[in-house]
């Protein structure tokens, strides 16, 4: 009896550990998600001039127009159907966000949306090159006799 | 006259076969009858007398004097029949006779006592007070382990909630605001890692490479022919090394 109640606290021990280890990663992950996320609703706002008004409206729309893009590209659709999805829902939503900004607005903020991924991609590129060019440079000093630079 | 006639009538109407039978006295006995019964008589009590006169329950001589042997006889001969019936049947039952088989041996009972082995009795463990309280503490610790690790499993397979949602939105637009009044929209950026932004586009379905491509080429004439594709299938890796992109 005495064995088998430590066998149970052992497993419950390891499986609470790892649950909490879990837990502590995807807070982490979730922070990180928060800061680009942040970096899109500034973005977003300073593009299409929100009003605090308008921001109080807008954004819970496009937290659930968000939560329905995300699980439609979670998904293992067809890349085709996926877009096809994902131009629904977005037709979907343009009432609504019509309805908060206007029409004009409304059709800047696809725009914008797809240019913050520009941006994205573009620090992306400038990261990767950047990173290409100190590992060709460390390589041209090895070669020379230099040491290499401390990581 | 006239009546018996009327009552012959009668009676023809009422049965013709009783009224056909003749006017004759049928409780007649011959002339002589009489005269010879006396002596008739007299024989046939002379008759009852002499049958009278015999014993019927009569024995034969020294019947009593053998009938003890004679019954032991019988009741001996009915043995044998039982006995060769049951041999036939079972000759296990017809081996045990007559014999009482519920006898114990002389003073059995008397020694019964001095004969019984004694079982060694089970060892007595007293249960304390402070064991029982134990008990109690390891199951209140088990119960409570399975709780965490259920509630944990909820935490993990729950979605958020709309509340929840609604804070971290909030939350992000507070972040953003503080972005936008401090004007580090660059400056937060350049603190994003690569991973980071890879994986936030990917969970907006972008194809990164794809992306990074279609950013890196203001000059299509840079790409790759597609010719070259069909002969290397690492040629887009190639034309992304080429551009320090992969």
């Amino acid at each position: 009896m005495k064995k088998f109640i430590l066998y149970i606290s052992f497993v419950f021990a390891i499986f609470n550990a790892s649950a909490q280890a879990d837990v502590t990663g995807m807070e982490q992950n979730s922070k990180k998600e928060e800061k680009i996320k942040a970096l899109y609703v500034a973005y977003i706002s300073q593009q299409l001039s929100l009003t605090a008004d308008e921001a109080q409206k807008f954004w819970p729309v496009h937290a659930q127009y968000e939560a329905e893009l995300k699980n439609i590209n979670q998904g293992n659709a067809a890349e085709l159907d996926r877009q096809q999805a994902v131009l629904n829902v977005k037709k979907k939503y343009q009432g609504n966000f019509n309805r908060i900004l206007g029409t004009e607005r409304s059709n800047n903020f696809y725009r914008q949306d797809a240019e913050f991924r520009k941006k994205l991609v573009e620090r992306l590129k400038q990261m990767r090159q950047q990173r290409q060019n100190n590992n060709n440079n460390d390589g041209g000093r090895l070669q020379r006799g230099g040491r290499p630079r401390p990581q | 006259m006239k009546l018996s006639e009327d009552i012959l009538n009668e009676l023809k109407t009422i049965s013709k076969v009783v009224s056909d039978v003749p006017y004759l006295n049928v409780f007649t006995v011959n002339a002589d009858y009489f005269s010879g019964i006396n002596d008739e008589l007299k024989a046939r009590i002379t008759a009852d007398a002499l049958y009278g006169s015999q014993n019927n329950f009569a024995v034969p001589t020294g019947y009593f004097e053998t009938l003890s042997f004679n019954i032991l006889q019988r009741i001996k001969e009915e043995e044998n029949e039982v006995f060769t019936e049951t041999k036939e049947h079972s000759a296990l039952i017809a081996s045990i006779g007559n014999k009482n088989i519920y006898t114990a041996p002389k003073h059995y009972f008397e020694e019964l006592s001095f004969t019984t082995e004694e079982k060694p009795l089970a060892k007595v463990i007293k249960m304390s007070s402070a064991r029982g309280v134990f008990k109690y503490a390891v199951a209140a610790v088990v119960t409570g382990l399975i709780g965490i690790g259920i509630i944990n499993i909820q935490d993990r397979s729950d979605e958020k909630l709309p509340d929840e949602v609604s804070i971290q939105t909030a939350a992000t637009i507070s972040s953003a605001n503080d972005i936008l009044k401090t004007g580090t929209f660059d400056k937060e950026l350049e603190t994003v890692s690569d991973n980071d932004i890879v994986q936030y586009l990917q969970q907006g379905g972008q194809d990164v490479n794809a992306a990074l491509v279609a950013a890196s080429t203001d000059d299509v004439t840079t790409l790759p022919e597609a010719a070259e594709y069909l002969l290397d299938e690492n040629a887009l890796d190639n034309y992304l090394k080429e551009k320090n992109l992969n």
